[in-house]
């Protein structure tokens, strides 16, 4: 009796092991020919099938092409839309409707005939999308998530660069001003700059900002960085250098 | 038969739930519903034909399954829709910066050279801050009251405008067509809505620069 019991339960397992050694074997002879031509590596598992199967990609890609039109100023074409829905609902409704009850009525056939080891292709054709739909998922995932922390990095990154150089700009306005200003009314010590007198001047936990250079009231160098080191490093501009020429009609440019 | 029409309801449910997102023009909106609409089908799905499979074995074999598939996609989808927003993020953080640098230099630099040409005139010259300005840049000013930007816009984003509010102040401003601002419900100059917004006011203290949205 024992011994039957252990003989159904390793039988369970054959039907599925056969499908992971087809869906690997297929994807092992896609990944072959892909690599073999011009097609980016990269993008191997990125097929039709995959992106039906998970269907979050598609809607991604559709956001992500939605917000480079809106960053030229240009509307995303309504086509692009339907498509993109149609690809997704169809992944959802293949993926959690049909393929798990293709699996059970597979299931209830086996249960029903006599014969165990009849193949039940209702069966198989659910688990086969079942077992790429696993594996896609446990593949991007694994690609995705170390990939989802240095993102979030580097956009920590730009955005410090980019509020650094806001500042730097507020900073050179405002001496620009100051030097002009004083170099036609009476202001004390007219002409030279101290940081602490401009007015968007304040004391940044995040920035180093200092003046370079000074020559009269002609021109001022001032820079600025980022203290933290590792969003200096992730950073293309950590360094922002402005000169200010209140004399000329440049008045103020970047110099880095 | 029952079996098949326990199927096309699941099929009708999710094609309901996800044509939401037409109402809203938002695929993540109509994915999400459909997505838990169709975690709820699988849940009845679990008490109308799995739990009536007679062999235990297969029983948990489909709910190990099931409860592996919903949850991966769940994570990946949760993942996918983070990128979306960082991307989208990230390229309005960019867009607004360059706007914002653009429209400074194109508004604060001239006004400040302005007050400069003011300031540089023999004190028996000097009139009013308006009129150095218009002195000085005549033939960018428009009879409609826009401002001709140094440098054309190609995308035709930036409006530039001015005023002289009096005789001692000189305002430019600048309405943007598509580049967002800080509050997306902001009403613009130009009768839009959420658009990036900013002017330019000099006077005989200096320039002062204000972002409106």
């Amino acid at each position: 009796m024992s011994g039957k019991i252990n003989q159904t339960s390793s039988k369970r397992w054959i039907p599925w092991a056969i499908v992971i050694l087809l869906v690997g074997v297929t994807a092992g002879l896609h990944y072959y020919f892909t690599t073999q031509t011009m097609i980016d590596k990269s993008v191997w598992w990125n097929n039709l099938m995959v992106q039906i199967v998970v269907p979050s990609t598609e809607i991604m890609q559709y956001s992500i092409i939605e917000s480079i039109n809106q960053f030229g100023g240009s509307e995303t074409e309504s086509d692009e839309f339907w498509l993109s829905a149609g690809m997704s609902v169809l992944g959802l409704l293949i993926v959690l409707i049909l393929a798990p009850w293709m699996l059970v009525k597979g299931y209830q056939s086996m249960e029903r005939n006599d014969n165990p080891d009849k193949l039940i292709p209702v069966w198989y054709a659910g688990a086969a999308v079942i077992v790429v739909a696993i594996s896609s998922y446990a593949y991007l995932l694994s690609a995705l998530m170390p990939q989802h922390d240095e993102n979030k990095t580097i956009i920590e990154a730009q955005r410090t660069s980019n509020e650094l150089q806001s500042i730097m700009m507020d900073l050179a306005f405002d001496a620009s001003e100051f030097m002009i200003l004083s170099s036609k009314k009476d202001y004390g010590n007219a002409g030279v700059v101290s940081l602490e007198t401009l007015p968007s001047y304040r004391e940044w936990e995040k920035f180093e900002i200092s003046i370079q250079e000074q020559l009269g009231d002609s021109i001022l160098t001032i820079s600025g960085s980022l203290r933290d080191e590792n969003l200096a490093i992730k950073s293309k501009d950590s360094i922002v250098t402005m000169r200010i020429t209140p004399m000329k009609d440049k008045l103020i440019y970047y110099v880095n | 038969m029952k079996n098949h029409y326990f199927l096309i309801g699941g099929v009708f449910a999710v094609l309901a739930a996800f044509s939401v997102s037409i109402l809203f023009d938002n695929l993540w909106i109509g994915f999400s519903l459909a997505f838990g609409v169709a975690v709820l089908w699988l849940g009845l799905f679990d008490r109308k034909m799995v739990n009536r499979l007679r062999d235990a074995g297969n029983r948990t074999i489909v709910r190990v399954v099931l409860i592996l598939l919903t949850g991966l996609m769940l994570g990946l989808s949760i993942v996918h829709y983070q990128r979306a927003i960082q991307q989208d993020e990230t390229l309005t953080n960019i867009r607004t910066t360059i706007i914002h640098s653009i429209s400074r230099m194109e508004m604060e630099k001239p006004l400040l050279l302005a007050l400069r040409h003011y300031h540089s005139l023999p004190s028996e010259e000097q009139t009013s801050l308006a009129d150095a300005f218009q002195n000085l840049y005549d033939e960018r000013l428009n009879t409609d009251g826009s401002w001709m930007p140094e440098t054309p816009d190609d995308d035709d984003d930036m409006q530039f405008t001015y005023s002289i509010a009096s005789p001692d102040s000189v305002v430019l401003a600048v309405t943007t067509t598509f580049t967002r601002g800080e509050d997306p419900e902001f009403l613009n100059n130009n009768n839009q809505t959420g658009l990036y917004q900013a002017r330019a006011v000099l006077t005989e203290r200096g320039v002062r620069y204000e972002r409106e949205n």
